[in-house]
């Protein structure tokens, strides 16, 4: 792959060229929408800062840290400036960990700062019981209490903490949470601490800024300010493609910043953009303009490309809805490849706000329900990227062993283990001789396997129990509490005696509610779910395409149908009323649902290489069609009901 | 970033030493056997050895007993912490603010405030509990082994004792640990606070290499012994060519491809050709001016392949270029003075290792360089010439405002060196013995630089031009004047015959100075013998208003009345009780010589009055003890007075309790029959016309030492040419010198030769000096 360093400039790279070469250079945001090459941008940033003060950098060893949201994209990105050791490339959640990892003492101390913290919480909590309390809320309350006592008693003896997968304080374990907390209390709180990050990383580049957490980028920006030393903050992102609720948006630009906007799209055809650019009308006021696109042979124009709405009835005839609506595009654009086929998933992407409809065609409906309706929003939140922690042991390892294990790639399942099983360290194997332990590993690895590929009707909380029992994997100590109920100490108490969404009586007896169904769901539940999210099945999730871009795509917008309350398709069009609530956060000035809607709208058209189609499910379509026709955001000629389908 | 300073604990005599470093340039004196050489080993040792770098001997001598006393541990006991002693260093390093990122593993948290940030390496036991039980297993087998020989004999296997065991598995049972130092929890001396325990670097943390990262010395040792079998390990000594041909070959042997390293090497030479050229012009041009022999006019020109590939085949030559245009002509190295080619070897080293600490991968931001006795055959223009330029070659053009510095050390014996850049880098090593130890206290002259603003300037000024070997002696002498200088090494002879063999320093410096010595003396706490005149005067009031003129008249100042003081503060209100006293502005006092005998005679001599005894009038002055006299200053270490003392003078028949005012005086006094005899005519002292008695003899002496024809200089070469048993050393600079016998051979009697090999490798030629 040829470096993305070496594509033509915009009048955005020479801009943040300029910046970097002041003297002082200067601090930045870039505003770049859908299809600019924003990470081209920051690529072409890093290397600009490389040539001009790498040498002086390298003298002091200083280094330019570059903060991606995926390990993925940090791969790529530092593959992309000649694997550079003057650039430390990573999320933010290693730049934390690189940044406190020295000063373990201030980590013991914010550790225990912690759990007390949580310990007050549940005495208060304890303190104030309603009369609605069930027996098991309250035995649970007692249990974590406990535990959490016993942690605070044995942190004084923890030597040296560690960034891990999860929280585990007494075995010195700090999770992606902790890092976030601690790392910003700390740069807040100890002028040295700043003062040291900017020596060490004078410049510091933030992709995706938008969804990075306002605290991260308020400690930053309080780096940036620190008297006597200089850092150059750079924020790449759009405000526009904000998908997680923890993001903060807008990067506001200091005084003396610059404001780099960058306007260019060159992914979306001239119908998409057009769309693209009356969504985001009502949002902000960028407006992108076609980017130049040079081929082998010259510059490429822009195709012209389609951008359809249909509004539907939503009723029981949507899936025979959706097949019309692909023959009318595919006959409409005279491209076969809207049809359906057996590599669908190539085809068209079809993207959804996740709903019940895919999970049942697909095979998983109990599971989705489980960790869907009245769950708390944390696996909600983490049902799609398989990281709640329910989930997560299941897609990272059980899943993948399991079907490994089916198409007997035998090397692929060493591996598994090797990477997330203690059974096979040293210190575990003591006293076993590795034939006897490999022989317990397999007999556990077909049971998996039959559970999950079979077709037995074995639950997802028996595999999972087996597992725990048999030690073959360390789970969450949040999990392995629901596993093994009785061992009080062995695990942690919900995540949520902190957030607000288990907070309170209501959330733990959410979350029980919510284990209780998601540990009886049959096993074989999790492969069809895999499949889903793996992306093998044409169906995509909208706020899980961030940065990818496919040919053809149709989005579908179905309130109805989902469970999510951060998001409404009819609210955000005007079809429905905002409620007492949403009238509340819109006199305070806050985001609301349309807000949050609008956006998710945006990044799933603004995928669409060439042809766009939209089916809004809705009661009343007639009237819907009406209403918007007056909204200016699709053509008056691409908007369609089903009479469109009568007509071809 | 800086070295600010470094504590040993238990290497060899430096039991606890604490050694501060200058920003720039600190310098390393001391008598012979100081620990000198041992200070810049440590930190060496230390940072870029290993524990490999260690032996038993490294060990001060109480540990020896320690190890000893550590066997006797009853197994089951727990193991008292220090049962097994350690060898410590503690680095100090200034950091700026801004550059603590530096240091980051070294911060002992991210609420600590300061600049000074410190690690501890230690040479410790790996586990006491094991290294006593490896011991036993090991003394029982040998024991076992033993047994089954023949009865009867003497012989006993090893390990005889705890050291006997641990010559042999040191090694294996020490390892080097490191600790953060947090400064908060140290004084300012840099000693602990309480029972504060540094944290200890974890293992994956790497000190050593956390160390390696931030420090890089180089040592150019002093000349080695002749004999050195080994010729890639030359001294300054050897052929320059060689030495500059390696400088290109150690560097290309081992990177032929690297052209970084060979546009290093390439950029390296230029910067040698510059600098030669640059910075030491001035000491060319010099050397011009004093002329060399059998040519004029010649200049340095170093002439070398300048291709680096072909240097490895081609040594590199240094050549005279002597003439200008096209008369010039060359003369190859061998014909260089020995001390011009020291100096250019000195600075080919240097320039080495800066042009290879310059080229470093991840380079340490700090040069440590150490440079031993750099005097070595160097004369005393061209030692002051290279201590003033040495710092200009330590700039890097580049490294301007960066976060880079070096810092040299360097270690003499030459007063040219030494006192040319005054006293602030003075570091000055002072035995000292505790009990029967042999210890090492470092003193930093720089805090006696900012605390005595009043005589500094004069001492660093007399230093200067006296070239006086003060820092490096055993003991000191100050005298009166020319004619004590000239006579001592006699009457040392004569009356204290071992003193002889201990480095002396005889500063001549006059009753109205001595007293100005006195900071400088108890600072150091350095034994003093002071001789001086008992200087009687009688007292002259002024006229109001009429001026002294009277040439035989003498001023001088005596402190004012303590009651006085009380006087003046109370004139104070009170109002400042806290203050220090304010101190009254001295008396003035007006005084003719007299003779020491007249009735209430006092003294004018300054040091008499404000240092030893401080007493202000003769009568005061005769009944001194010898407590009075004598001055403890720190372990023992003491500074003794000697003024002329009376003793029965028998002349004519008679005697009579006298001393003399002079030394010249008191010497006929003590020798009247000799000193008055017809042959003694050259010696001046010839008292003429009737001597009845002896007041009569110290009366007429007096008049003659005081008429201005009397030659003083010329009394003590006459005396000098007399047969020196034939007199006797006047009695006060006998008692004198026979109680500094006896303080010197205290404090060297108990001198153990070091047993270590690598200590002190330089003694052959540092006995030289």
């Amino acid at each position: 792959m040829s470096s993305r360093a070496n594509k033509p400039d915009t009048q955005a790279d020479i801009d943040l060229r300029n910046c970097l070469q002041a003297v002082q250079p200067r601090s930045f945001i870039m505003k770049a929408g859908a299809g600019s090459g924003k990470t081209t941008s920051l690529i072409k940033g890093l290397s600009s800062a490389i040539q001009i003060h790498g040498e002086q950098l390298r003298k002091l060893r200083q280094r330019i840290a570059c903060i991606t949201y995926t390990e993925i994209a940090a791969g790529e990105i530092w593959r992309d400036v000649g694997s550079d050791p003057l650039v430390h490339v990573s999320t933010i959640h290693s730049f934390f960990w690189l940044l406190a990892k020295p000063f373990q003492n201030d980590i013991q101390a914010w550790v225990s700062e912690r759990i007390t913290e949580k310990i007050e919480v549940l005495e208060q909590k304890q303190a104030s019981y309603g009369p609605r309390v069930q027996q098991r809320t309250k035995d649970k309350d007692t249990r974590d209490l406990e535990w959490l006592r016993s942690q605070l008693d044995g942190i004084a003896e923890v030597k040296g903490f560690r960034y891990g997968k999860g929280s585990d304080y007494l075995k010195g374990t700090l999770g992606h949470d902790d890092i976030l907390k601690m790392v910003t209390y700390l740069i807040m709180q100890r002028p040295l601490f700043r003062t040291l990050l900017a020596r060490q990383f004078p410049f510091v580049f933030v992709d995706e800024s938008q969804d990075t957490t306002t605290e991260v980028i308020e400690a930053l920006k309080t780096v940036g300010r620190e008297p006597g030393v200089r850092c150059c903050l750079g924020f790449f992102g759009d405000p526009m493609q904000q998908i997680y609720a923890t993001g903060t948006g807008l990067v506001e630009a200091e005084p003396h910043w610059a404001d780099i906007p960058k306007p260019e799209n060159f992914r979306c055809s001239i119908q998409v953009l057009n769309l693209a650019n009356a969504i985001r009308r009502d949002g902000d006021d960028l407006v992108q303009v076609p980017g130049q696109r040079l081929g082998p042979d010259g510059i490429i124009p822009t195709p012209e490309g389609a951008a359809h709405l249909f509004v539907l009835s939503a009723d029981d005839t949507r899936d025979a809805n959706l097949v019309r609506v692909r023959e009318w595009m595919a006959a409409r654009t005279g491209d076969d490849r809207w049809r359906s086929d057996d590599d669908d998933h190539e085809r068209v992407k079809l993207l959804v706000i996740v709903h019940q409809m895919a999970a049942k065609r697909l095979g998983f409906g109990e599971l989705y329900t489980a960790l869907n309706s009245r769950a708390p929003s944390s696996f909600k939140d983490g049902f799609l990227d398989g990281t709640a922690w329910p989930l997560s042991p299941c897609v990272k390892f059980l899943i993948p062993i399991a079907i490994a294990h089916t198409g007997n790639r035998q090397l692929e399942v060493m591996r598994l283990i090797r990477e997330y099983s203690p059974l096979l360290e040293k210190g575990d194997l003591a006293g076993v001789t590795v034939a006897e332990r490999l022989k317990t590993i397999n007999e556990l690895v077909i049971s998996i396997a039959e559970g999950i590929a079979g077709d037995s009707n074995v639950t997802i909380g028996d595999l999972l129990r087996q597992v725990n029992d048999a030690g073959l994997l360390i789970f969450d100590p949040r999990l392995a509490s629901y596993l093994n109920p009785d061992a009080a100490l062995s695990g942690q108490p919900a995540e949520g005696a902190g957030s607000d969404d288990t907070q309170g009586e209501d959330g733990s007896d959410r979350e029980m509610a919510s284990m209780d169904a998601f540990l009886a769901c049959p096993a074989k539940q999790l492969l069809a779910y895999q499949t889903y999210i793996s992306e093998r099945s044409p169906f995509g999730t909208q706020q899980g395409i961030k940065g990818a871009e496919f040919e053809r795509v149709l989005v579908v917008l179905d309130d109805a149908e989902s469970t999510h309350f951060q998001f409404s398709y009819e609210k955000y069009l005007r079809l429905k009323a905002p409620s007492d609530t949403d009238q509340k956060h819109i006199d305070a000035g806050e985001e609301t649902v349309v807000d949050r809607t609008r956006r998710l709208f945006y990044v799933s058209c603004t995928r669409a290489l060439k042809e766009l189609a939209v089916v809004l499910f809705t009661a009343d379509p007639e009237q819907a069609e009406a209403h918007l026709r007056q909204l200016d955001l699709f053509e008056g000629d691409s908007i369609h009901t089903h009479n469109v389908f009568e007509a071809g | 970033m800086q070295l600010h300073s470094y504590r040993l604990r238990n290497f060899r005599r430096l039991k606890a030493a604490h050694i501060e470093l200058a920003d720039d340039i600190s310098i390393f004196v001391g008598s012979n056997n100081s620990g000198k050489t041992s200070a810049t080993q440590a930190i060496q040792a230390f940072v870029t050895g290993g524990r490999d770098r260690f032996s038993l001997y490294d060990f001060s001598s109480s540990c020896w007993k320690a190890f000893d006393e550590a066997e006797s541990n009853n197994v089951d006991d727990p193991i008292p912490d220090g049962l097994l002693p350690s060898i410590d260093l503690d680095l100090w390093f200034e950091v700026a603010v801004p550059d603590l990122y530096l240091v980051i593993p070294l911060l002992p948290s991210a609420a600590w405030e300061g600049s000074k940030v410190g690690i501890r390496v230690s040479f410790t036991a790996r586990s006491p509990l094991n290294l006593i039980q490896n011991y036993r297993a090991a003394k029982a087998k040998g024991a076992a082994q033993a047994a089954e020989l023949s009865p009867g004999s003497e012989y006993v296997p090893w390990p005889r004792s705890m050291t006997d065991y641990l010559q042999r598995e040191l090694k294996n049972e020490y390892e080097l640990r490191y600790f953060v130092l947090d400064h908060t929890q140290f004084d300012k001396n840099f000693l602990e606070i309480g029972d504060y325990v540094p944290e200890e670097l974890r293992k994956e943390q790497g000190g050593g290499a956390i160390l390696k990262s931030l420090i890089h010395i180089d040592n150019l040792g002093a000349q080695r012994h002749l004999a050195d079998p080994n010729p890639e390990a030359g001294g300054r000594s050897e052929d320059l060519s060689k030495r500059l041909s390696r400088f290109y070959k150690r560097n290309l042997d081992q990177r032929q491809d690297d052209h970084a390293a060979l546009r290093a090497l390439f950029e390296s030479e230029q910067a040698l050709n510059s600098h030669l050229d640059g910075v030491f012009k001035p000491m060319l041009d010099r050397l011009s001016k004093l002329g060399y022999p059998g040519v004029n006019n010649p200049r340095l020109k170093i002439m070398s392949a300048l291709d680096p590939a072909h240097v490895m085949s081609q040594d590199a030559r240094v050549h005279y270029q002597i003439g200008e245009g096209e008369d010039t002509a060359t003369l190859p190295d061998s014909y260089n003075g020995l001390g011009f080619k020291n100096l250019i070897y000195m600075v080919v080293e240097i320039l080495d290792a800066q042009a290879k600490w310059v080229a470093m991968e991840n380079r340490p931001p700090l040069h440590l360089i150490f440079v031993e006795e750099p005097e070595a055959h160097l004369h005393a223009q061209l030692q002051q010439v290279f201590i003033r330029n040495v710092l200009e070659l330590l700039n890097i053009k580049d490294d301007v405002d960066s976060i880079f510095s070096s810092q040299m050390v360097i270690t003499t014996h030459s007063p040219h060196i030494l006192y040319e850049r005054g006293f602030k880098p003075i570091r000055y090593f002072r035995r000292t013995k505790i009990g029967r130890e042999q210890l090492t206290e470092v003193l930093n002259l720089s805090a006696f630089y900012q605390d005595q603003s009043d005589d500094r300037d004069f001492l660093e000024r007399y230093l200067k031009l006296t070239h006086c070997d003060l820092f490096f002696s055993d003991a000191a002498i100050l005298v009166e004047g020319n004619v004590e200088r000239l006579l001592l090494p006699v009457m040392i002879r004569k009356v204290a015959r071992p003193l002889r063999s201990a480095c002396l320093c005889i500063l001549e410096v006059g009753g109205a100075f001595g007293h100005r010595f006195q900071s400088l003396i108890e600072f150091l706490g350095l034994t003093t013998l002071i001789i001086t005149d008992i200087d009687s005067v009688a007292l002259v009031v002024p006229e109001a208003d009429a001026d002294i003129d009277d040439e035989e008249v003498e001023e001088f100042e005596v402190p004012a009345d303590e009651e006085e003081d009380v006087a003046r503060q109370v004139q104070d209100g009170g109002q400042n009780p806290a203050a220090k006293p304010v101190e009254s502005p001295p008396k003035r006092k007006y005084g003719k010589a007299c003779l020491p005998n007249e009735p209430g005679a006092a003294t004018s001599n300054q040091t008499l009055i404000k240092w030893l005894p401080g007493k202000r009038t003769i009568e005061e002055l005769r009944n001194a003890s010898e407590t009075d006299k004598t001055h403890e200053l720190k372990d023992n270490t003491k500074v003794r007075v000697a003024y002329q003392t009376e003793r029965p003078i028998t002349w004519n028949g008679a005697t009579e309790n006298l001393c003399g005012r002079t030394l010249e005086e008191d010497f006929s006094l003590e020798n009247p029959g000799w000193s008055q005899s017809v042959e003694r005519k050259p010696l001046g002292l010839i008292v003429k016309g009737e001597i009845a008695d002896p007041s009569t003899l110290a009366k007429g002496l007096h008049k003659r030492v005081s008429r201005k024809s009397f030659d003083k200089t010329k009394f003590a070469l006459a005396l000098l040419t007399e047969d020196e048993d034939a007199w006797d050393v006047p009695t006060y600079i006998r008692e004198g010198l026979v109680w500094l016998n006896e303080e010197v051979r205290i404090e060297l009697e108990t001198v153990i030769p070091d047993v270590d090999p690598m200590a002190e490798t330089g003694g052959i030629g540092e006995a030289d000096e």
